[in-house]
């Protein structure tokens, strides 16, 4: 199970779709939380998540000055996507739900019944 | 008679050519220009502007305004990230820092913004090292526990 921190930065590297810094992380924190977030958890949260192989990075284009410094984009793995699967769905039922939520659109098909 | 122009109240003291405003423009090459403006805001409306114009009492009914030049702010250098954090971590946490710079100038001003990347990059270095022997506790309590990495696998096996 993950911390409510790492499931919002899960949901912000997944809206970054596939290029996400952790500017862009921070950011969509603070909006969300309304209070300015710190660098230190977003960059030590991703660390953690990626050693968890919930999210890999890969160097981004330098910028253009020389020995300009690579930005790391960060994007979702499958573990993470199912990682965050299952803390949206355990607070939904925490919250009295129902286990059928999908959290990403329409509920899924049922499955056909082998008699 | 002379009304505010925010909240529209009268202001207690006729502003005279002495009540003015002096704006300051302090220019990344050191330069700075002057302005003044003759005051149509009451003291109370002045001051609510705090946040975005640092002001200061120079007499009883002139304010002085500073206001501080912040589309031309630099990023600081960050040497204190270079100097205690890995090369490799290093380059990435100091380019985000100084993106976050650039969005906290218009957000907060250009001093409260430098404050800022100051205090982030030294809880991003110190959470760095934290978590480092942090992680290293873990590895000696996974060894610590014959190799069971949580209560579940312990009780799985045992």
């Amino acid at each position: 199970m993950i911390s409510k921190l790492e499931e919002l930065i899960l949901f912000a590297v997944l809206r970054g779709s596939g290029s996400a810094t952790a500017s862009d992380v921070q950011a969509a924190l603070s909006d969300a939380t309304k209070k300015e977030q710190s660098f230190g958890s977003v960059f030590t949260t991703l660390d953690r998540l990626s050693d968890k192989k919930f999210v890999k990075w890969r160097k981004g284009e330098p910028d253009g000055r020389r020995g300009g410094r690579a930005p790391r984009l960060y994007e979702i793995t499958g573990a993470g996507r199912k990682a965050l699967d299952e803390a949206v769905r355990a607070t939904h039922i925490a919250a009295g739900g129902t286990k059928s939520l999908e959290p990403w659109g329409a509920p899924p098909l049922p499955l056909p019944i082998r008699r | 008679m002379t009304k505010c122009d925010s909240c529209g109240k009268v202001i207690r003291f006729l502003p005279s050519e002495k009540d003015k405003l002096t704006e300051y423009t302090t220019h990344t090459d050191g330069t700075r220009d002057e302005r003044y403006i003759r005051v149509s805001i009451c003291t109370w409306c002045a001051l609510r502007e705090e946040g975005r114009v640092r002001w200061s009492f120079q007499r009883k009914s002139i304010l002085r305004f500073r206001k501080i030049e912040d589309a031309n702010q630099k990023p600081p250098k960050g040497f204190l990230i270079d100097l205690l954090v890995p090369p490799d971590r290093a380059d990435d946490m100091l380019l985000e820092l100084q993106k976050g710079f650039e969005r906290w100038v218009p957000k907060y001003g250009a001093r409260c913004a430098r404050r800022m990347f100051i205090t982030h990059s030294i809880g991003s270095i110190i959470r760095f090292w934290i978590d480092g022997i942090l992680k290293r506790l873990d590895l000696l309590k996974f060894f610590a526990s014959g190799g069971v990495s949580d209560e579940r696998d312990r009780a799985r096996l045992f």
